[in-house]
């Protein structure tokens, strides 16, 4: 359990600055668009929808021509990002069947679809 | 302010409330939302999705520490997870419904309660293993943590109640975009009776798992604006790394004061703004 630990750990540790790198080079290549331009211009008119579910997010984001593009790669990271407690979840489920603790797989296993759900309802 | 002022402006304050926030122990999303909505005047829906995943940053970074050293209890972590994740989908879809002022009500008396929460003298009560809670002995929540004289045992206590507080806490972090760490805390040590290390380490892991409910559902709504998420994410992350670093140096008794008297002072301001009233 204790490899398992440092290994989930170091899982963790990577996932999140892998995430925070593609949220900064996004953000800077967002901001060199938007140079000059009042922040008000592109906040707070609500997400338009392609934006509000991470399967369409990555489409829209993986649409390299497309208006908005410099915001999907943020929202890529921001994917990444929100990844994180999922996959930390599964993995800590997956440690449990090994270790043939069946209940404890079932509630790790019931937490993730509680968040997959949250993701997806 | 245009850009890139504007953004720049807001991870740097980002980053100072990140630096706090590791220094006094409340996560950035109890800061970073007043911030913004009272120093930006950003909305506060796209203030708490913001807040929301910066707290998922910062989770990651300082449970993946703690998981490390052995102190952080996955089994209690994974089986209260139960229930801060059912109330946070329950706050973060009432929090859709609700108007804008009545959120801001809302947080700001939840910040005034993590103030006293934070500002009280705690007392360790621990157990022993064999005094712990039948349903714990059951589900083998019991465990012990590195100490300078080897590993200690500790038992659990109420894990029924604690279950339930644990639910509010989950409510409060759907319904405000905060991690609500100072409210696991309590369930964990004064209902729980799970030593203070253990609580600190094993609420970090579960402050994302959390936070990760409800911000899907804000991801829904549109209130996660990817120009707004990014400062405040990395600045928020960056803040808590130095923070930590920080944290053998600082004049943390004297820092812990002037910052819970400023939360007091937002708090009240996020409250009168709910009513429309406006101060300063």
């Amino acid at each position: 359990m204790k490899d398992f630990s440092t290994w989930l750990a170091r899982v963790m540790v990577t996932g999140t600055l892998v995430a925070a790198g593609v949220i900064a080079i996004g953000l800077v290549w967002f901001l060199a668009a938007h140079f000059g331009e009042s922040p008000g211009d592109h906040l707070f008119s609500g997400e338009p929808k392609y934006f509000t579910d991470p399967v369409g997010m990555l489409h829209r984001a993986l649409e390299w021509n497309e208006v908005g593009h410099r915001r999907g790669l943020i929202m890529i990271g921001i994917v990444l990002l929100l990844a994180g407690p999922p996959v930390r979840v599964a993995l800590a489920g997956i440690g449990y069947f090994f270790e043939k603790d069946r209940l404890f797989a079932a509630i790790s296993a019931f937490v993730f679809l509680v968040l997959v759900f949250s993701f997806f309802w | 302010m245009t850009e890139p002022t504007f953004d720049l402006a807001v991870a740097a304050a980002s980053f100072l409330a990140g630096v706090l926030g590791s220094l006094i122990g409340l996560g950035g999303g109890i800061i970073i939302t007043p911030l913004l909505v009272i120093g930006f005047g950003i909305d506060i829906r796209y203030a708490m999705g913001a807040a929301l995943c910066s707290v998922i940053a910062t989770s990651s970074g300082a449970a993946a520490a703690y998981l490390r050293d052995g102190i952080s209890n996955m089994r209690i972590g994974i089986f209260l997870c139960v229930a801060t994740t059912i109330g946070a989908v329950c706050g973060a879809m009432a929090a859709t419904r609700m108007n804008p002022s009545v959120l801001s009500i809302i947080f700001g008396v939840a910040l005034l309660i993590t103030v006293l929460l934070s500002a009280r003298a705690k007392k360790e009560r621990a157990l022993t293993p064999n005094e712990s809670d039948p349903i714990a002995q059951r589900l083998r929540l019991t465990g012990s943590y590195p100490s300078e004289d080897g590993p200690r045992a500790y038992g659990v206590a109420g894990v029924l109640p604690g279950f339930a507080v644990m639910w509010v806490a989950g409510v409060l972090s759907g319904l405000l975009g905060i991690g609500s760490g100072a409210f696991k805390v309590v369930a964990m040590d004064q209902v729980m009776r799970i030593p203070f290390k253990v609580t600190t380490a094993t609420s970090n892991f579960m402050i994302g798992v959390t936070a990760a409910a409800s911000v899907g559902i804000y991801l829904k709504k549109g209130y996660l604006d990817p120009a707004l998420v990014a400062p405040v994410s990395l600045g928020v992350l960056a803040g808590a790394f130095v923070g930590a670093r920080l944290l053998a140096v600082a004049p943390v008794a004297l820092l812990r004061v002037i910052f819970l008297s400023a939360v007091l002072i937002i708090a009240v301001q996020m409250i009168a703004r709910g009513l429309g009233v406006q101060i300063g």
